[in-house]
């Protein structure tokens, strides 16, 4: 071990190498820095002297360390160097200087310590030096390259792979960095991306002539543009005059909102997936590119890239999606209006039919009972064959009537096109109304028909239809009531269950007729079904009395059956909802 | 009293105008179209108008809409004369508007004379 302190300067060729082996030799630690070209000629070990030295020095426990700069020139020569060296990459290598625990070496040109013949022609020597704070400071140096420089396999593995590795810095200047955004879409070969965070900042772009660029890029050098911008009338119209570009699938531009993104404050730019400029704004009320400007984010760096790609991808991805949900509302829009159509056609059919249906009987009715009366007849008695005519044609004008009137409420309830005009209605009344309505006939028939009503107020109701179904009911017991003055019919009202806490009212029509059959009982809401048919049949109806009455009372959100029960005669019941159908539904 | 019926059925406006001539002094004139029958409601004066709805190309829909505009339908006795189904709400609305009544088609003879014979005055 050299222990007299100097600096010295070496020029022998043979000296600089038994110099750095002697180094080699006595060290406890071993760094060293070389540029390329150095370390090609030195990973061969051309030199067996030196390739021994280092194997040896390994063997007492050094760790030598290297660095260079690894490109895909020099990859096998330092997966080579790897075996016995610790090596990493860094980019821009220049210089030489192995550095150990005591000593330091530093040259020019490597050649001249590897002892080999160079074709340049600088003069070789080296600088020498174990003075322990030159020795210290060359570590330290080292240290820090050593720290910023990246391990050789993952160097090897990107340029194997094709991976570049870039940089990433940040840029303060604004200037700089409006050159550089100028440069960089210039520098465009494949594509363009551009996220503009405020409506000044495509404006401010626009101002800078990035925007024309980008234009000229798609146009003359067919490069794909796609921006995303938030916009006004104004971008808008301008975006609509390049339309024809967008139709070639040049350049896109589309709008996003301001709120949505989380990058509202940088203006991206990602050309050919490779590289990168994010540009933070400070004013965002500043006209000028350079006032608005803070700094800026450059990389060529893969993953930064591909992070500001995903971005801008998932932004596009975005809009597409937002433009989707807008097709799919304007769809949504015309099926309604379609539907809103359907329905009116529908009405209107309704109406049509009902018109059609019943405009011949407007005559015939008119006319069979004018017939009957001399005052209309210009004093013209009928004899008695031509009254008995007319009046089984009046019967059955009033028949027809009743079937066209049961057929299209049939027809609008399946429609669901059925009207109601619900209100407050007293239960009292509509009950009373119903039978006054019907005394005609219970007193023809000598009927007894009575109500038995056990609760008054209000039931919420179209009271027209209610009474419609009380009627079709009481109707279709009086035809089946013996009407040799024992007939007897009662109308009952009371609460679901004696409960008065319930919503529900049953409404009860029964009779002491002959009965309905309880196999038969369900089938006497379908529609034309009639219990007596055939010739014996000796009732009237249309047979779509219960199946209106059905859909009246399901339209108000109550149930009705016939009560299998009841002993002798027939009773059936319905339910309502005192309160309406929502407060039934709400439980209230 | 006079009346106008417009309705483009002949055969239920003939019946009807049969049956109010039989009543003491009732005339009774018939309209068969729609933009005729606005036409007479605008130039003469009748004591009821029955108005049918449904009629081609000009309807009585029509004729009721123009005659709201013009702000004579309360001045008249206009009484709806329909065979389409017209709903409560509808009947409701037309009421408020100023029709003096519906009279759903087919009626008996009855009360299409007591319809009428409502709108006589004194000494008529």
């Amino acid at each position: 071990m050299n222990s007299i302190m100097r600096i010295e300067v070496l020029h022998d060729k043979e000296i600089i190498l038994k110099t750095y082996l002697q180094a080699l030799h006595n060290a406890n630690k071993w760094d060293y820095f070389a540029e390329t070209k150095s370390l090609l000629l030195l990973v061969p070990f051309a030199i067996e002297s030196l390739r021994r030295a280092l194997i040896d020095a390994k063997s007492r426990g050094v760790k030598p360390r290297f660095i260079t700069e690894i490109t895909k020139d020099n990859i096998l020569y330092c997966k080579e160097a790897m075996k016995i060296v610790e090596l990493r990459h860094l980019d821009g290598v220049k210089g030489n200087f192995a550095v150990s625990d005591t000593e330091y070496i530093a040259t020019t040109a490597a050649d001249t310590v590897m002892g080999v013949e160079s074709d340049s022609m600088s003069i070789p020597y080296a600088i020498y030096s174990n003075v322990k704070d030159d020795v210290l400071q060359q570590n330290y140096v080292f240290e820090i390259l050593w720290n910023r420089a990246i391990p050789a396999e993952i160097r090897i593995r990107e340029i194997e792979e094709g991976i570049i590795l870039g940089i990433t810095q940040v840029i303060q200047v604004p200037s700089r960095i409006q050159e550089l955004f100028i440069n960089l879409v210039n520098s465009a070969r494949e594509e363009v991306f551009l996220v503009l965070p405020t409506i000044n900042a495509f404006y401010r772009e626009e101002r800078l002539g990035i925007i024309e660029l980008l234009k000229e890029a798609a146009l003359d050098r067919n490069i794909r543009i796609r921006i995303l911008t938030p916009t006004n009338d104004d971008i808008e119209k301008k975006v609509s005059t390049m339309v024809v570009l967008k139709q070639q699938q040049k350049l896109d531009i589309r709008p996003i909102e301001t709120t949505t993104t989380a990058v509202t404050t940088v203006t991206i730019v990602v050309v050919d997936r490779k590289q990168s400029l994010a540009i933070e704004k400070i004013d965002d009320s500043k006209d000028n590119f350079l006032e608005a400007t803070g700094s800026a984010t450059y990389s060529n760096s893969e993953p930064t890239v591909l992070s500001y790609l995903s971005i801008f991808e998932s932004l596009w991805r975005q809009t597409e999606l937002y433009m989707r949900v807008k097709e799919a509302n304007t769809q949504l829009e015309y099926a309604n209006e379609q539907l809103i159509a359907t329905e009116k056609a529908k009405e209107e059919f309704i109406s049509m039919i009902s018109h059609e249906l019943k405009t011949p009987l407007v005559p015939l009715k008119g006319y069979a009972q004018m017939l009957l009366r001399p005052k209309f007849m210009g004093g013209a008695e009928v004899n008695e064959r031509q009254r008995i005519a007319i009046e089984a044609m009046s019967r059955n004008i009033e028949k027809l009537q009743a079937l066209v009137d049961d057929v299209m409420d049939v027809y609008k309830l399946d429609m669901g096109k059925l009207k109601f005009s619900m209100t407050d209605t007293d239960i009292t009344k509509l009950v009373d109304e119903t039978i006054s309505e019907l005394t005609t006939f219970t007193v023809q028939k000598q009927i007894d028909l009575s109500a038995d009503l056990r609760i008054n107020g209000t039931v919420f109701c179209d009271p027209n239809r209610i009474e419609q179904v009380l009627a079709n009911l009481i109707k279709n017991s009086i035809d089946f009531v013996p009407d040799n003055g024992d007939g007897k019919i009662i109308v009952r009202v009371q609460k679901e269950n004696g409960d008065n806490d319930s919503n529900m009212i049953i409404f009860t029509v029964e009779d002491n007729g002959i009965g309905i059959n309880p196999e038969k009982a369900d089938k006497l809401f379908q529609k034309f079904y009639q219990i007596d048919t055939g010739p014996t049949r000796k009732h009237a109806g249309t047979g779509l009395g219960l199946v209106i009455c059905r859909g009246i009372i399901h339209a108000h959100g109550g149930k009705i059956w016939v009560d299998k029960n009841y002993g002798t005669g027939a009773a059936i019941k319905f339910t309502l909802p005192q309160l309406g159908k929502q407060a039934e539904m709400a439980g209230i | 009293m006079r009346v106008l019926l417009i309705d483009d059925n002949k055969d239920v406006a003939e019946m009807v105008r049969l049956c109010l001539e039989s009543q003491e002094n009732i005339t009774c004139s018939v309209v068969g179209d729609g933009k005729a029958g606005l036409r007479a409601i605008r130039e003469d004066t009748f004591d009821v108008i029955l108005l049918d709805l449904a009629m081609p190309e000009f309807s009585g829909f029509d004729i009721f809409r123009a005659l709201k505009k013009e702000d004579i339908l309360r001045s008249k006795n206009v009484l709806i004369f329909t065979a389409s189904s017209v709903t409560d709400d509808e009947v409701r609305e037309m009421l408020s508007s100023g029709a003096k009544g519906v009279l759903r088609k087919p009626l008996s003879i009855d009360d299409l004379i007591a319809a009428v014979e409502g709108f006589r005055q004194n000494g008529n």
